[in-house]
C-alpha cells in the first residue's frame, strides 16, 4: 500500500518534469526565442555532451572549494559553539561579535578576502566558510543549552563533573542540532565559493556562468548552472545520508 | 532495625532575586528504616519535590541536618538511586545502555554490571527490548527502562518523584507491584513521593502526611498490610481504613489551610 503509493509519487513527479521541459523546448522553437536569451533544452544538452569533460573540471574546482569550506565551518563552528557555552568570557565577547556579523552581508566581505589571501582557491574556502559558519555555531549553541533541565539534573545526582555532563549528554545530544545547521550550512558554502569565483576567479563554475554570459554565451551558462544545482544536491544528500548513518536513534515524528 | 535516612529539623527557604522569600520546607523530622518503603503524600505545592532534591544532592538546605546510611549528606553520591516523572532516557543510547549510564559515570566495572542490568531488564520485563532505542518503548516500558537505571549500581537508597505520575491508571498499578517485586529482590530503602493515597498505602510500610507551603510532616502512619501486597487488597477493610485515616489528614489540613 504504502510502496504503491510511493511509486505514484515518484510517477507524478517524473511526469511532471518531462512535461516542463518539453513544454520549454516547444514553446523556444514555437516563437523561435534566441538562443542568448533563453535557450532550447536540447541546445543546453548539446554542451553538455559536447563540453562535459570541461564542465567537470570546473564542478570539481567548485566542488573542493565549498568542501574545505564546509569542513572548515564545521570543525571551526562547533568548537566556537562549545567555548561559547562553556565560558563566560567567550559568551560576552565571540557571541555578540557572531550575532553581529551574522545580520550583515558576508558576501560584501568577499573583495577584502582577495586583498588579504589572494587570488587562489584560499579566498573562495574563506569566503564558502564564512557564509557556511553561523547557522552551524547557532544551531550547535541551541542543542547545547536548550535540553530539559530534569535531565541535567539526573546527571547532576550522579556527578558533578562538567566534563561527563558534556560528553555523556551534552554533546551527544546536540548533535541533531548540528546536523540541522550543517543541512543549512552545505547550501550556503556553494553559494560562497560562487560569490568567490565571480570576484577573482579563474576557473570553477561561477566563473564558467561569468565567463558564458560575458560572451553571449546562455546555452553554456545554462549548463553550468545545471552542474550546480545537480552538486548542490548531491551535498546536501550527503548531510542526510551521513544524519542518517550517524543518528539511527533520531526520529523527528518520535522527538516531542 | 538500622536507619536508613535520618532528617532533622530539615528547612529549605526560596530566596528570589527580588527578596521575597518562599517557605518551602519548615522544621521536617522523619527517619526512614534500612530497607523500609516510605511514601510521602501531600497537595501538590508541599515542597516534597523540593524534599527529594535535597536528598538527592540536587538542592542546598536552608537548616537541619541530614544524614543516609550514617553519613552526613553532602552533594551527589553514588548509593542513592533517582527517578523521575518521566522517563528522561538518553534517545542516543539503546536500553542496556541506559541502563547501566550510572555505572559508567561511577566508573564501576561494566562487565560485571551489564550481567546485572540484563538481568533487572529481564525482570521487568524487557529482556526482548534490549537492543531497541528509546522511541521504540511504550511510555510504560521506558518507565521501567528509568527503574532498571535507578536500580542497576545497587543503591542503597531509592528515591522516586512521583514516578508513575505520567501512566495511565492500570499502567501504573501495574508497575507498582512491579516495582514491589524488583524492590523485595533488591533490598534498598526506598522514598516515594506520591499525590496518590491508594498507591502509596498499596506500596509502603509507612506513609507521611505533609503539609502545604510551609511543607511539614502532619503524620505518619504505619501500614501493616501483609506483604507481598495483591490488587485485591485494595477491597478489603484494613486498606479502606488506612487510606480514609490518611485522607482525612489531609483534608483536614486543606480545610485548615
Amino acid at each position: 500500500m504504502a510502496e504503491a503509493l510511493q511509486a505514484r509519487r515518484v510517477l507524478r513527479i517524473t511526469v511532471f518534469y518531462v512535461a516542463v521541459v518539453l513544454l520549454w523546448e516547444f514553446v523556444t522553437r514555437l516563437f523561435q526565442v534566441p538562443d542568448w536569451l533563453v535557450p532550447a533544452p536540447s541546445q543546453i544538452l548539446g554542451v553538455i555532451t559536447e563540453k562535459n569533460s570541461v564542465m567537470l573540471s570546473h564542478t570539481l574546482v567548485t566542488l573542493e572549494e565549498t568542501l574545505l569550506g564546509f569542513v572548515l565551518a564545521l570543525g571551526l563552528g562547533v568548537a566556537c559553539a562549545i567555548g561559547i557555552v562553556h565560558f563566560p568570557l567567550l559568551r560576552d565577547t565571540l557571541y555578540p561579535s557572531l550575532i553581529m556579523f551574522n545580520s550583515f552581508p558576508k558576501v560584501a566581505i568577499a573583495p577584502l578576502f582577495v586583498v588579504w589571501i589572494g587570488v587562489g582557491i584560499e579566498s573562495k574556502i574563506a569566503n564558502a566558510f564564512l557564509t557556511a559558519v553561523f547557522p552551524i555555531v547557532l544551531n550547535t549553541i541551541m542543542g547545547l543549552t536548550n535540553m530539559d533541565p530534569e535531565l541535567l539534573e539526573l546527571v547532576r545526582s550522579m556527578s558533578k563533573s562538567r566534563w561527563v555532563l558534556f560528553w555523556k549528554i551534552r554533546f551527544p545530544y546536540s548533535l541533531p542540532y548540528v546536523f540541522a545547521g550543517c543541512k543549512i550550512a552545505i547550501s550556503l558554502a556553494v553559494i560562497g565559493a560562487i560569490v568567490g569565483e565571480f570576484i577573482s576567479g579563474r576557473s570553477g563554475l561561477g566563473y564558467l556562468v561569468l565567463s558564458a554570459n560575458n560572451y553571449f554565451n546562455t546555452p553554456m551558462a545554462f549548463a553550468a548552472l545545471l552542474y550546480l544545482v545537480l552538486m548542490s544536491l548531491a551535498l546536501y544528500g550527503m548531510v542526510i545520508l551521513a544524519e542518517k548513518f550517524m543518528l539511527p536513534w533520531y526520529r523527528r515524528e518520535a522527538a516531542g | 532495625m538500622e536507619e536508613s535516612i535520618r532528617v532533622d529539623r530539615l528547612s529549605k527557604v526560596y530566596r528570589s532575586r527580588d527578596g521575597t522569600e518562599v517557605e518551602a520546607l519548615r522544621e521536617v523530622s522523619f527517619t526512614v528504616d534500612r530497607g523500609e518503603f516510605v511514601s510521602i503524600v501531600g497537595q501538590s505545592g508541599c515542597g516534597k519535590s523540593s524534599l527529594l532534591k535535597i536528598l538527592a544532592g540536587l538542592l542546598s538546605k536552608t537548616a537541619g541536618a541530614i544524614s543516609i546510611e550514617g553519613r552526613e549528606l553532602s552533594g551527589p553520591r553514588n548509593d542513592i538511586g533517582i527517578m523521575f516523572q518521566k522517563p528522561l532516557l538518553l534517545e542516543w543510547r539503546r536500553v542496556l545502555d541506559n541502563v547501566l549510564l550510572p555505572v559508567e559515570i561511577y566508573r564501576l566495572n561494566r562487565k560485571e554490571y551489564e550481567e546485572k542490568a540484563r538481568r533487572l531488564l529481564g525482570t521487568a520485563g524487557l529482556a526482548d527490548f534490549i537492543g531497541k532505542y528509546p522511541f521504540e518503548l511504550s511510555g510504560g516500558m521506558q518507565q521501567r527502562v528509568a527503574l532498571c537505571r535507578a536500580l542497576v549500581a545497587e543503591p542503597s537508597l531509592l528515591l522516586m518523584d512521583e514516578p508513575f505520575g505520567a501512566l495511565d491508571t492500570l499502567t501504573r498499578q501495574k508497575m507498582g507491584f512491579e516495582l514491589l517485586r524488583l524492590w523485595d529482590q533488591w533490598k534498598s530503602t526506598v522514598l516515594f513521593v506520591t499525590h496518590d493515597v491508594d498507591e502509596a498505602v498499596m506500596l509502603s510500610d509507612k506513609v507521611l502526611v505533609m503539609s502545604s507551603r510551609p511543607g511539614t510532616v502532619l503524620g505518619a502512619f504505619a501500614i501493616d498490610l501483609p506483604r507481598p501486597r495483591q490488587i485485591f487488597a485494595k477491597d478489603t477493610a484494613e486498606f479502606i481504613q488506612f487510606s480514609s485515616r490518611i485522607r482525612r489528614c489531609l483534608w483536614e489540613e486543606a480545610a485548615d489551610g
